[in-house]
């Protein structure tokens, strides 16, 4: 009997490898992330511990999810990534880069990888559908041994707008960033969640409303992004530089439109594509490459965010805008999106316990400031260190330190080089600090504790 | 457990003579103590008020009104009394309950909420009771540390409650971020005086008196989780301010644009030979910015008078003397820049209201509020047109349609909004029409935003 039965299930058998299977065979490729993030609590800012799921991709490379590395609420970019491997190995690691649109972010492994340990290689040709069964391998609180769990679960939706994904019935409470495999085996994706898939995702897509599915970015998605991981610093990302707005049904009939969707140009930010192509405030577009707009409501901008964001640096999007209630022609020429706050150069001086990165894009529009405006901000400050005694702050932009104008983290570097040379005691800085400027004063006695 | 009490008592008495085998010098020492108080007590008490006003609140998108509770003390015999900003400030009707109990109704004479001062006046015309007497004002520039001093009000509403103890510090630095549960700026113009004698919730606006019965300070501050840590704004501001309210129910400030800080450290990298004001930042625009300060540049003298700054509790002084120029009369400012002395002549404006008024727009379900040249500065705004959104109703229309509160009302249809006035007759005109929608243009965060609401009316 025994073997009649073994007979009956040859044919599946190579398919269905099996919960046990994934297990013994994947769980080796699954490592704690742990890294130090900085948060902000009534005006208390304080250093926190991070540990996230990070999935072995390739001989050095490390996947996480990209909250791990936007999670800070001042701005800083976390730090001390370590990689801690199954069998109680530990491995440092480094911050390499992160898809904003998959959120997901890439680490290299520092002093390669334990000789045990697998990469996991994700299959694109799994076409996972609604109702196939998916498992995922998540982590256990850091005091268990051993830490990875298996949890099982279904793919319960299949959603198309604004953007294709699928929806599971899996919570990502502990499994966020898990590698998803479906019944035989393959690694089909990860599960991300619902409010991190995209930028524009956060207030339109039921995070808000405490939906905790985890949905799974696929396969197609992470295959590209495995084979040529996103670098801190390097734009791929095309922008149009707008702020904007759907055109609802109930607008479009109030301006008594034909479109069943478009884009209101709510603004132009100056030195954007958009404002080369004069494309301008009020403007409606209703149409790229020739075909309708289907965003007519908030929550499908993500549409044309990934329109524009997908099309590549330097394409041509020919659109047309109602003006003044006239149709007209507008080319834009996409150029490359803005440094974000998590890409942006960062400096740390070890004297004074201070991190501080470069103005990006985002922080001009934060703070309101005027675009000639030079400075770096303080993304970090040890407590009780020779700056956090001084007075500086986390968010304050330096504008000047001493007599020296300060454009770059480079250029403080310079100066504090200099000062420290020259064992100069006290510090002026010059910095900006909730729309107002003033004068901290920073004494050290360069006896630098690095 | 009381054999063990009764024993401690015990084991004291045992070891210390009773105390009124005590030294004599002691004994009369404290009854003399105690006869100061009483009669300290007795000058200030019939002034001593308990204030109660009606105070709207527009923040949740609705006018909701409350009652609250707070103090006050009559500073002339024919009936002023003068309380906190944040207590009556905004009161549309007031109740006051005197010393002898007797109720009294109480008008808004006017309000400064930059001082945190309001000024009321009894209405006795429906009223039998026996007329007040003022309470007398010392002189805050003369107090000591250590000072006894007694605060007498209405701490979580149990009126006439009297605390006692001694003037903590006489020129406690608070810094100017603070803001009124209305939103105003508060605090730039004084220090405080800090007193242990117990200040609540509900002491706001009463009197800190010394062992004379004058009124040294207004109670209006305190760490709520912290122990007896008072503040009171010290009576020579209160004067000052009070009689302004009194004579024009307003106090009218100069302006020139300049934030500055203490020079204190920083004396020598800025080659200070002879003190001065340390300018921190300037205003876009302002009298200062177009006369050409700047930020680093040490303020010597303003209108031939000497200023200086070395701490922080110089701050509030060197504010005040500005807020005291006259509006529209040249102002010599000399200043040191880069070791060398330079003067300017500016023309200073006036620093004008913290806020603009209130009005709820009801059916459409949000509140707004007038734009001022100071809100202008605070929310960085490019002008002062429009009406800022200080609040959205749940439910309403404009909740619905995604109105924030901090948007800044610029369109109603196609009419620009230049003000309140303007807006409210519109908003009058417009609902007459009992339109089924209405679409506004508003301005959020730098970028312009329509808000179509539906209001389900008859007209298309």
């Amino acid at each position: 009997m025994a073997t009649l039965s073994a007979l009956a299930l040859g044919g599946a058998l190579p398919l269905m490898a099996g919960p046990r299977q994934i297990y013994e065979r994947h769980r080796g490729s699954i490592v704690a992330v742990t890294y130090y993030v900085e948060t902000r609590f009534m005006h208390q800012t304080r250093e926190v511990e991070g540990r996230d799921i990070g999935i072995v991709v390739g001989s050095d490379l490390v996947m996480i999810n990209g909250a791990a590395v936007t999670g800070s609420s001042t701005g800083a970019q976390p730090h001390g990534f370590r990689l801690h491997f199954g069998g109680g190995l530990v491995r440092n690691a480094s911050y390499l880069g992160r898809d904003e649109f998959a959120n997901i972010a890439f680490l290299r492994v520092e002093g390669g990888l334990p000789d045990d340990v697998q990469p996991v290689v994700f299959d694109s040709k799994a076409h996972p559908r609604v109702g196939d069964a998916v498992f995922v391998l998540g982590l256990l609180p850091e005091n268990i041994e051993p830490m990875v769990h298996l949890a099982e679960g279904r793919i319960v939706a299949d959603v198309d707008k604004p953007k294709p994904f699928l929806i599971t019935n899996l919570s990502v409470e502990d499994a966020l960033g898990a590698p998803v495999f479906n019944a035989a085996g393959k690694v089909i994706g990860v599960l991300s969640e619902l409010g991190s898939a995209g930028p524009s995702f956060v207030s339109s897509f039921g995070a808000e409303e405490g939906s905790y599915y985890g949905i799974i970015v696929t396969a197609e998605t992470l295959v590209p992004l495995v084979q040529s991981p996103p670098l801190k610093g390097e734009a791929r990302r095309a922008w149009l530089g707008i702020t904007l707005q759907a055109l609802t049904p109930e607008m479009a009939e109030y301006w008594h439109l034909q479109e069943h969707g478009g884009i209101i140009v709510n603004s132009v930010l100056p030195g954007s594509p958009a404002a080369a192509a004069g494309l301008r405030e009020g403007d409606i577009i209703v149409a790229l490459h020739g075909r309708p707009i289907p965003v007519d409501r908030e929550d499908h901008i993500p549409i044309f965010v990934e329109q524009v964001g997908s099309a590549g640096v330097g394409a041509r999007m020919p659109l047309v805008v109602i003006r003044d209630g006239t149709r007209q022609e507008v080319e834009v020429v996409l150029q490359a999106a803005p440094k974000s706050s998590q890409e942006a150069e960062e400096y740390h001086n070890p004297d004074l316990e201070l991190t501080v990165r470069e103005l990006v894009f985002a922080d001009y529009r934060a703070h309101d400031l005027a675009p000639d405006f030079q400075g770096v901000l303080v993304s970090r400050v040890e407590a009780g260190s020779w700056s956090s005694v001084g007075g500086l702050q986390v968010g304050d932009i330096i504008q000047r330190l001493d007599e020296h104008a300060l454009a770059t983290p480079a250029d403080l570097k310079r100066v504090l080089e200099e000062a420290a040379k020259k064992e100069t005691r006290k510090l002026v800085f010059f910095v900006e600090r909730d729309g107002r400027s003033q004068f901290i004063t920073v004494e050290t006695d360069w006896d630098g504790r690095s | 457990m009381s054999g063990l009490v009764v024993a401690a008592v015990a084991g004291r008495s045992a070891a210390e003579p009773p105390p009124k085998a005590r030294g004599d010098a002691a004994v009369a020492g404290s009854t003399e103590l105690q006869r100061l108080i009483y009669a300290a007590r007795d000058r200030v008490l019939p002034a001593l008020v308990n204030v109660q006003p009606v105070v709207p609140d527009y923040s949740s998108g609705a006018k909701e009104k409350s009652q609250v509770t707070g103090s006050g003390v009559v500073i002339r015999d024919d009936g002023y009394v003068v309380t906190n900003y944040h207590v009556a400030g905004h009161s549309e009707y007031v109740i006051c309950t005197l010393w002898n109990k007797e109720r009294v109704r109480a008008d808004l004479v006017g309000g400064d909420p930059l001082t945190d001062l309001a000024v009321l006046k009894l209405d006795f015309s429906d009223s039998h009771a026996e007329r007040p007497k003022a309470a007398e004002f010392g002189d805050s520039d003369r107090l000591e540390t250590g000072q006894l001093v007694m605060a007498l009000g209405s701490p979580y509403a149990l009126s006439r409650s009297l605390s006692s103890g001694v003037i903590s510090t006489t020129d406690r630095y608070l810094p100017a971020d603070f803001r009124l549960p209305s939103g105003e700026r508060t605090g730039i113009f004084n220090t405080w005086i800090q007193t242990d004698a117990a200040i609540n919730p509900g002491n706001s606006g009463g009197p800190l008196v010394d062992l004379a019965g004058r009124v040294i300070g207004i109670n209006s501050r305190a760490f709520v989780m912290a122990n007896s840590l008072g503040f009171s704004i010290p009576s020579n501001v209160v004067k000052e301010v009070v009689q302004a309210i009194i004579a024009s129910g307003r106090i009218d400030r100069s302006w020139i644009g300049v934030e500055v800080q203490p020079l204190q450290e920083l004396e020598e990298f800025f080659a200070a030979k002879s003190g001065g004001v340390l300018v921190s930042d300037v205003e876009p625009d302002s009298p200062a910015e177009l006369a050409g300060i700047r930020p680093g540049d040490l303020l010597v003298r303003v209108g031939g008078k000497e200023v200086a700054a070395r701490f922080y509790e110089e701050i509030p002084l060197f504010y005040e003397n500005i807020a005291r120029l006259p509006v529209d009369a040249e102002v010599a400012i000399e200043y040191q820049r880069a070791g060398t002395m330079n003067t300017v002549r500016l023309m200073p404006r006036e620093y004008g209201r913290s806020t603009g008024g209130d009005f709820e727009v009801k059916t459409w379900g949000f509140t707004v509020r007038g734009i001022t040249q100071q809100m202008v500065l605070e929310y960085r705004l490019d002008d002062q047109r429009g009406v800022l959104v200080s609040g959205v109703r749940g439910g309403g229309a404009a909740e619905e349609a995604g109105l924030s509160a901090q948007d800044i009302v610029r369109f109603v249809g196609e009419t620009r909004i230049e003000n309140l006035e303007q807006f409210r007759q519109l908003y009058d005109e417009v609902s007459k029409g009992d339109p089924a929608r209405v679409m506004i243009n508003v301005l959020r965060r730098d970028s312009s935003r329509f808000v179509l609401l539906k209001l389900g009316g008859r007209a298309g």
